[in-house]
This record gives C-alpha cells, sequence and structure tokens, in this order.
C-alpha cells in the first residue's frame, strides 16, 4: 500500500467516524485534538481501518495516535500491504 | 428502571466495601493532615494557580452533583450511601484547594470570591438521566480526574513542592476509591444486562464530557496550561482499555453497539413510507 492509498483510507476513515470532516484537507501533523476527534471518534476511526484492512492493532499501540501522521504510520507498522482488503 | 432485591443486596455489599476501607485506611483531616508548614511560595506561579483554581471550581459544583446524585439514587440504600460519602469526601478536596490558594497568596480574598461568585452563578445538571449511565459516567469521570490528580502529584515530586505532593497524594487516592466503586457496579450491571450496560457505556463515551465544560469560567483558556486536562489518547490508554477490560469487553464491542444505536435510532427518526392508495379502477 503506498502513501496516496495510505492517506485516502485514512481520509475515508475519518469522514466515516466525523462526517463533518469529509472532505477535509488532512495533513500529517494534523492533530487528534485539534481535528477535533474525540476518544470514541478514534476508535470508530481505528475499527474502520481494521476492517478495511483486515488487521487488528494491538490496543497499546493507539497510544502513539495523536497526528494522522500516527495513523500513516500505525498503518504501515502493520505491513497492510499484505493482507487482502474486508470490506468494499 | 426497577431493581430487585438482590440488585439492591448488591450494591449495599460494595457500598459497604467502599465505605469500609474508607474508614479504615482513607480518612484524612485537611488541616490535621495536610503539612500546611511546608508550604513554599518559592515554587508557586501562575500556572499552579490556574490549575488549582480551576480544580477548585470544579469541586465548587459539589451541592448541584449531589443533589442531582441524590434524586437519582435514593431509593436504592448502597447507590444512595455512597453518594453522601462522596460528597462528602468530594467537599474536602474543594476545601483544601480554597485553603492552598489564599494561604499561599496565589488569590487574594477578594479573587477567591469573585471566582466563586462566578461558579455558584451556574448550575450544573446531570449530563445522562439514568442511574446505569452516570455509573458510566462517574467511572469514566472518576478515572479522568485521578489521572490529572496523579499527574499533578508527580509533577509536585519531581519539583520538590512536599506540600502540593501530599495534597495530590490524598486526592487523587480518594478519586481511585471512587473510581473503584463505580467499576465495581459496572461489573454488577454487565452481569445483569450486559447488552444494556454496553449499550449505555457507548452512548457515554461518545457523549463524554469533563464537568467543568461550559460552567468554569474560561475553561478552554485554561486548558491550555499543562495539566487542568487530559489529553485523548491518555484517557483512552489509561482511562477507557483498563475500564472495558476490567468490564470483560473490549473497543470492537464498545464500537458495534454504539453503531447499532446509531442505527436504531436512525432508524425511528425516518417517516414511515406512506402507503400506497388503492388503484382506481
Amino acid at each position: 500500500m503506498n502513501d496516496t492509498e495510505i492517506h485516502s483510507l485514512i481520509g475515508e476513515a475519518v469522514a466515516f467516524a466525523e462526517p463533518r470532516l469529509k472532505g477535509a484537507s488532512l495533513k500529517p501533523e494534523d492533530t487528534i485534538a485539534e481535528l477535533g476527534i474525540n476518544s470514541i471518534a478514534v476508535l470508530e476511526i481505528v475499527g474502520y481501518l481494521e476492517d478495511k484492512l483486515g488487521v487488528r492493532f494491538p490496543d497499546d499501540e493507539l497510544a502513539q495516535l495523536n497526528t494522522i501522521g500516527g495513523l500513516s504510520d500505525l498503518i504501515r507498522g502493520h505491513d497492510v500491504a499484505a493482507q487482502p482488503a474486508q470490506k468494499s | 428502571m426497577s431493581i430487585s432485591i438482590a440488585q439492591r443486596e448488591r450494591a449495599y455489599r460494595a457500598y459497604n466495601e467502599f465505605f469500609d476501607l474508607a474508614e479504615r485506611k482513607r480518612r484524612w483531616h485537611p488541616f490535621n493532615d495536610v503539612p500546611w508548614e511546608k508550604m513554599d511560595r518559592d515554587k508557586n506561579s501562575e500556572e499552579v494557580a490556574i490549575c488549582l483554581e480551576t480544580f477548585c471550581g470544579v469541586e465548587l459544583y459539589v451541592p448541584d452533583y449531589t443533589a442531582n446524585g441524590f434524586n437519582l439514587t435514593r431509593n436504592i440504600f448502597g447507590h444512595a450511601w455512597f453518594q453522601a460519602n462522596w460528597g462528602y469526601e468530594e467537599s474536602k478536596h474543594g476545601l483544601v484547594f480554597r485553603e492552598y490558594l489564599i494561604q499561599s497568596g496565589l488569590r487574594t480574598l477578594e479573587q477567591y470570591y469573585a471566582f466563586e461568585d462566578k461558579i455558584f452563578g451556574q448550575v450544573w445538571n446531570l449530563p445522562f438521566h439514568t442511574r446505569r449511565q452516570m455509573t458510566c459516567y462517574g467511572a469514566l469521570q472518576e478515572s479522568a480526574t485521578y489521572l490529572i490528580y496523579q499527574a499533578q502529584k508527580e509533577k509536585a515530586k519531581r519539583e520538590g513542592a512536599e506540600l502540593l505532593e501530599k495534597i495530590f497524594f490524598f486526592i487523587s487516592r480518594d478519586e481511585a476509591a471512587h473510581h473503584g466503586f463505580y467499576r465495581k457496579v459496572l461489573q454488577l450491571e454487565m452481569e445483569d444486562d450486559r447488552e444494556g450496560t454496553i449499550s449505555d457505556l457507548s452512548h457515554v463515551v461518545a457523549n463524554f464530557q469533563m464537568p467543568g465544560v461550559g460552567l468554569i469560567p474560561e475553561y478552554d483558556e485554561r486548558l491550555k496550561v499543562a495539566g487542568v486536562g487530559i489529553s485523548s489518547d491518555h484517557f483512552l490508554q489509561q482511562g477507557i482499555f483498563p475500564l472495558l477490560k476490567v468490564l470483560g469487553t473490549d473497543r470492537r464491542e464498545l464500537i458495534a453497539s454504539l453503531q447499532k444505536s446509531r442505527m436504531a435510532a436512525a432508524a425511528a427518526r425516518a417517516p414511515e413510507k406512506p402507503e400506497l392508495a388503492p388503484v382506481q379502477a
């Protein structure tokens, strides 16, 4: 999965959890707090990514999710290129 | 929501456990046990003042917290008596913060009373309206408060502020005990109605706000001072995940429940399809 695909998927996940952010231009340095994404929305974003990628992220790795870039790192860290998408 | 004798008895036992431990090991005197003689004004700053004033402001809503709490729980001994003890303990927290602000000179009496007037000029109302949802709220809120005070205790220790370290030791220990009671009650609720309890918990997590939001003057500005609040990732890791674990659930079940509730709410809001009129021949 390349950076563009990861970025696009994160955009989808964010819009799923926070519809007001649909179409927002998300930058790696944008913080979760600045975007007004609360704790439950973070869990929804992660759940969406897990379903799409067919992986399960350990809870303790979610502590790094302070930024949009952190979400990208989470995906890259799990070598999801080899994982089939579970849902369309 | 009706409650059976068995449920009332279990709530009573949970309260007795909480109360027994509090009486034996956790009682402290705000004037005798707090080493006020160790007040070190050189270690104070406006940042410390803002932290303590904000904490004090939140604790000053004790009359509203307890009034609302009693109304919700008054017919259940274990819960109502917990409210009484909880209110007593929280009242000491407000008192100690007030004393520190004045004794340290961080605030004059006039400044303090002006702040108190702003606090008492507003009323805290229940953020959720069933006892079980408020138990979920209590478990989360006490956990967040504990984490905030615990961080303050560690900060005071690093800075050699012995008085503040002791104050936050007593207060954070109380908050941990309060969290423990709510957690125990939620475990009992899970035994009775797992699906309903998780549904309530997901609703509360999704709509959670700390009690000072909208009530404490300049709250957003205060949150910019380190230590006043708690970051969402810290709360997730140290507050929400441990609670889910002890309840025997996880984030996936929580989110699934939330999404189910949202779909049900959306379906309830959707207009019914009008029945087609019979075709006229």
